[in-house]
């Protein structure tokens, strides 16, 4: 019997494994996590994974639903892909304008440091400035999802939010 | 009589806490929620205060049972670091018990191990 | 042993599409293009196709499809790929009919969920572990749906489309058939699954073979 499931073959380019979309709602989040959890589980088969793919499903989901726009279209898309190599995650979503130049601003700060780095200083932030909003997420998903973030601005406001590490 | 253990508990979506004498407060479950510190910036801050009132040497945050939390949680742990670190008088040893087995423990408090090394203690357990 | 490998193998029609039933409203089983195309083996020709519908107990309606494409404005709500012999159908399962409750109304959502259940665990069991399975859930205007394509050898085509069959022509008969061997056993292995998808929660079966990937469709109106 073949033991080596297909989704973790090598492909040329992000092959894509799930998909969904749904209303901005915080509700989703434990079920859409949760169900991250064991899709990566029982397909790439390690504990890491599934535990590092939660921690980026719930941050940047999180985000997304806290930021989005309050409109009919504000609809988000998650996506997993993998190549066999690497796992992306990516969020699509349509944020107010407001906390788009903040994301922007915060994930070019993010780059200058190493992922651990950039844990360390939003603890001390945190810390340091305690009625001020934590901002934890973009780092932790970083660090403890062992992933590197980019956002692409796409047609019509929209944004994705890529999420890109070792399997 | 001890102030500790009469901090009332509050009820919060997914997670149980346990308050147990002389020092120690125990954590299970998920904590996902929009706004944690509704629930819980409280609890720790009156756990805080009474473990000052008290004089203990020592409290006991038993987090091994918290599968999962978000980052709002986790600004939760910073801010009771913070309040024990920045305690001019008396202070306590915050000693956090963390399972080897819960990914996010193992980075978390590890960061939060070097904000405030001189008021925090990191227990394993399996 | 699979309860398809049991049946004399019996190949679809081939070099062409041929429409079995009646008009329904539907969404056309196409494979995704994501995934790769098989070539032809095992006695079936590369490029061959057949489908079928199986109309759900009780349901009527009239057809709203195009030829040779999807229904106009169907989207994919949940796309997951997984494969054969994996653990994944309890937390799919458990995730889609979450999905489906809270997107559709609570009859529509119970009927999706048995869909999806019976859908997937068939091909988790009897599709080729060498290639993926793919789980839909599908919305359009009028119409909702499930849709999981799998590779599968001939044989296992061969007796899907036998048992399609019979529950075309009598979905009650054969529903309590499969519930009778189900309770005494028998050979080959009872296939009560899409019994239940036609006959007990009444969705529509769309069923098409492409190659040796199988799509089998199960939709209702929303």
């Amino acid at each position: 019997m073949d033991t080596n499931p297909p989704q973790s073959k090598r492909h040329p380019a992000p092959y894509p494994l799930v998909f969904m979309r749904f209303r901005p709602a915080w509700a989703y989040i434990d079920g859409i996590r949760e169900f991250g959890r064991f899709f990566c589980q029982t397909t790439f088969g390690t504990q890491e994974l599934a535990d590092r793919a939660c921690v980026v499903i719930q941050e940047t989901l999180e985000n997304a639903v806290k930021y989005s726009s309050n409109t009919a279209d504000s609809e988000l898309e998650l996506s997993i892909s993998s190549d066999g190599l690497s796992i992306e995650f990516s969020v699509s979503s349509l944020p107010d304008a407001q906390h788009l130049a903040s994301l922007r601003q915060e994930l070019n700060g993010l780059q200058t440091l190493d992922p651990e780095q950039a844990y360390l200083a939003a603890f001390i932030r945190a810390s340091n400035e305690p009625e001020a909003s934590a901002r934890l997420g973009l780092a932790r998903i970083r660090y403890e999802g062992g992933v590197e973030l980019s956002m692409n601005e796409e047609s019509g406001g929209r944004i994705r939010i890529t999420a890109k590490g070792n399997l | 009589m001890s102030q500790f253990t009469s901090v009332p508990v509050p009820k919060a979506d997914a997670v149980a806490i346990q308050v147990m004498a002389p020092n120690q407060v125990k954590l299970s479950g998920t904590i996902t929620q929009k706004d944690p510190s509704s629930d819980l910036a409280g609890f720790f801050k009156a756990l805080h205060n009474a473990a000052l009132a008290d004089k203990l040497g020592e409290v006991r945050a038993d987090v091994s049972g918290l599968t999962f939390v978000n980052s709002s949680a986790i600004r939760l742990f910073v801010d009771w670091a913070t309040w024990v670190k920045n305690e001019r008088g008396q202070r306590y040893t915050l000693r956090f018990i963390t399972s080897r087995n819960v990914t996010w423990q193992k980075t978390s408090f590890m960061a939060l191990m070097s904000l405030a090394k001189e008021v925090l203690a990191i227990e394993q357990v399996s | 042993m699979a309860p398809f490998d049991r049946k004399q193998p019996q190949p679809p029609p081939s070099g062409g599409q041929s429409r079995i039933s009646a008009a329904r409203p539907e969404f056309r089983s196409a494979t995704p293009p994501e995934t790769p195309r098989s070539s032809g083996k095992m006695g079936v020709p590369a490029g061959s196709s057949s489908k079928m519908q199986v109309a759900g107990s009780g349901s009527s309606g009239a057809s709203s499809s195009r030829d040779g494409g999807s229904l106009a404005g169907e989207r994919s709500l949940v796309r997951v790929v997984c494969n054969a012999g994996s653990g994944a159908l309890e937390y799919t399962h458990a995730f889609i009919s979450a999905y489906a409750a809270d997107h559709f109304r609570g009859a529509v959502a119970q009927r999706l969920s048995v869909g999806a259940y019976e859908l997937l665990s068939n091909a988790l069991n009897f599709g080729s572990v060498s290639s993926d399975i793919v789980l839909e859930l599908l919305e359009a205007d009028q119409l909702v749906g499930v849709r999981v394509s799998n590779e599968a050898i001939q044989a296992r085509i061969s007796m899907l489309t036998e048992h399609l069959l019979k529950l075309r022509n009598n979905a009650e008969q054969t529903f309590m058939e499969e519930l009778r061997r189900s309770v005494t056993g028998g050979i080959p292995r009872p296939m009560l699954g899409l019994a239940r998808v036609t006959h007990e929660v009444g969705l529509t079966l769309d069923f098409q073979v492409n190659d040796r990937r199988v799509s089998v469709t199960a939709q209702c109106r929303r």
